[in-house]
């Protein structure tokens, strides 16, 4: 028959206001623990008051480095291992940038690149997704949300004299009836001369209205000037990544 | 002398190899916090989805892509909790809120689009594993909203202490990270940030 042992736990330390520091088991902060004792909650409140003015954090005039160095310090491979694994990271990294051209766009600043590697192919200025929500009018509760997508994506579909399918937003929009004849909704000539699909309905396509280029005003598409489209045709294939931020 | 030189072949050739390569970073110790970022970034870089680095001692914040610097946000200052600063990764919970324009049917959604400038330029960024980012501009920037920020900090900070659990102990704040980025990036990193998109904080080999 075995006998149950119960551990003694090993006596924490106590300070004389009787308030116990302790650390943490997650996160690795100090937390307070308040004493039973009620004499001793008016101290534990002055020494909490003590960290919050400063003693529990860092800030931006000192080092991190020495944080970390406590717990390496025992396994410390030689400067030129370290260097060896920096550089092989850094090689495995750069496999992972496109290796052909890609096209990036900031939607904050309204702005299509083209990259290959490092070097910027076009710059052009684009727009982008006006945000605004328009109700569905037979779906209570649903909306259109008029944002462009953010994520990485591709190319996938390149047309030319692309001709636009108006989707039901479009009659609300412009407050006519949704046709039930799919030849109704039709339109060539508004996308440009070239179209490049990334998904779900997304291109990035021309535009009529050259003088909103720069601002926020798209249903989720991406316009560009017709030059720049024109490049943006040229040098983006099927499955070039399309970054949007 | 054909021998002599073929004698020293191998020998040159091994020195070559040996010999380490020359980096900007000759310290062990950034190295070795800079190569752990590396490691952490290498599986972000292989997904499909934007991520954001974030290097304290360099003072930046960066949206990256396949490795690649989409943009790059300026840290004038920072002030962290003692165990908000540790490397690693982290998942933003959700994008600062933004009151969408609704337009009616026959209305013309160009009219009043949301832009970066509709953005928070004062918002905290919540992370799973536990990390709050509390973005604001600079103090000169905002005078009024930097002690309402103060006083709020302060007040959160007394009300957990106050409100202790019934085994006596204090409720813990999340570790937090207070960034102070000038106005327009504080609006534009708002703006970008997607729900789910990683965070990596780690030491970057930025020059």
């Amino acid at each position: 028959m075995m006998a149950t042992m119960k551990k003694k736990p090993p006596p924490m330390p106590t300070l004389p206001d009787q308030t116990l520091l302790k650390r943490a088991d997650v996160g690795g902060g100090f937390q307070l623990i308040r004493a039973r004792n009620q004499t001793g909650w008016a101290v534990s409140l002055l020494v909490a008051g003590l960290l919050a003015l400063g003693a529990c954090e860092d800030s931006g005039s000192r080092s991190l480095e020495s944080r970390t160095a406590d717990n390496e310090a025992a396994e410390q491979p030689t400067l030129s291992t370290l260097q060896r694994q920096y550089e092989s990271l850094k090689r495995q990294l750069a496999r992972q940038v496109p290796s052909g051209a890609y096209i990036v766009v900031d939607t904050a600043r309204n702005h299509l690149y083209i990259k290959r590697g490092k070097e910027v192919l076009l710059d052009a200025v684009a727009s982008t997704g006006s945000g605004v929500i328009l109700d569905k009018p037979d779906h209570p509760g649903s909306q259109w949300l008029f944002d462009t997508p953010r994520g990485e994506f591709a190319v996938q579909t390149r047309l030319t004299n692309p001709v636009w399918i108006k989707p039901d937003w479009a009659f609300l929009e412009e407050d006519q009836d949704i046709p039930s004849n799919p030849a109704d909704r039709m339109e060539s000539g508004v996308l440009g001369d070239y179209a490049l699909g990334f998904g779900k309905g997304y291109f990035i396509h021309g535009t009529l209205y050259t003088r909103l280029l720069g601002k926020n005003v798209t249903h989720g598409c991406i316009r560009l000037a017709d030059d720049d489209l024109r490049t943006t045709y040229k040098l983006a294939k099927n499955g070039t990544p399309v970054m949007i931020f | 002398m054909a021998g002599v030189v073929l004698c020293l072949v191998p020998t040159l050739l091994g020195a070559i190899q040996e010999q380490p390569p020359t980096l900007p970073i000759q310290d062990p110790q950034t190295l070795r916090e800079v190569t752990r970022t590396l490691e952490e970034e290498l599986k972000l870089a292989s997904r499909p989805q934007p991520y954001l680095v974030l290097d304290l001692s360099q003072r930046v914040m960066l949206i990256k892509g396949r490795g690649v610097i989409l943009r790059h946000f300026t840290v004038l200052d920072w002030k962290a909790s003692r165990d908000a600063t540790g490397p690693g990764v982290y998942k933003l919970r959700a994008r600062p809120p933004v009151a969408r324009p609704k337009i009616q049917p026959g209305q013309d959604s160009t009219e009043h689009p949301i832009e970066v400038h509709d953005m928070p330029m004062e918002y905290l960024l919540v992370f799973d594993r536990d990390l709050v980012i509390e973005v604001a501009p600079p103090l000169a920037e905002r005078p009024w909203h930097w002690f309402k920020r103060k006083w709020l900090s302060h007040w959160i900070r007394v009300r957990s202490w106050v409100r202790a659990d019934p085994a006596g102990e204090f409720l813990a704040l999340p570790p937090r990270l207070s960034l102070i980025v000038p106005h327009e990036e504080a609006q534009a990193l708002a703006w970008a940030v997607t729900e789910g998109m990683p965070l990596l904080i780690g030491r970057t080999d930025l020059p």
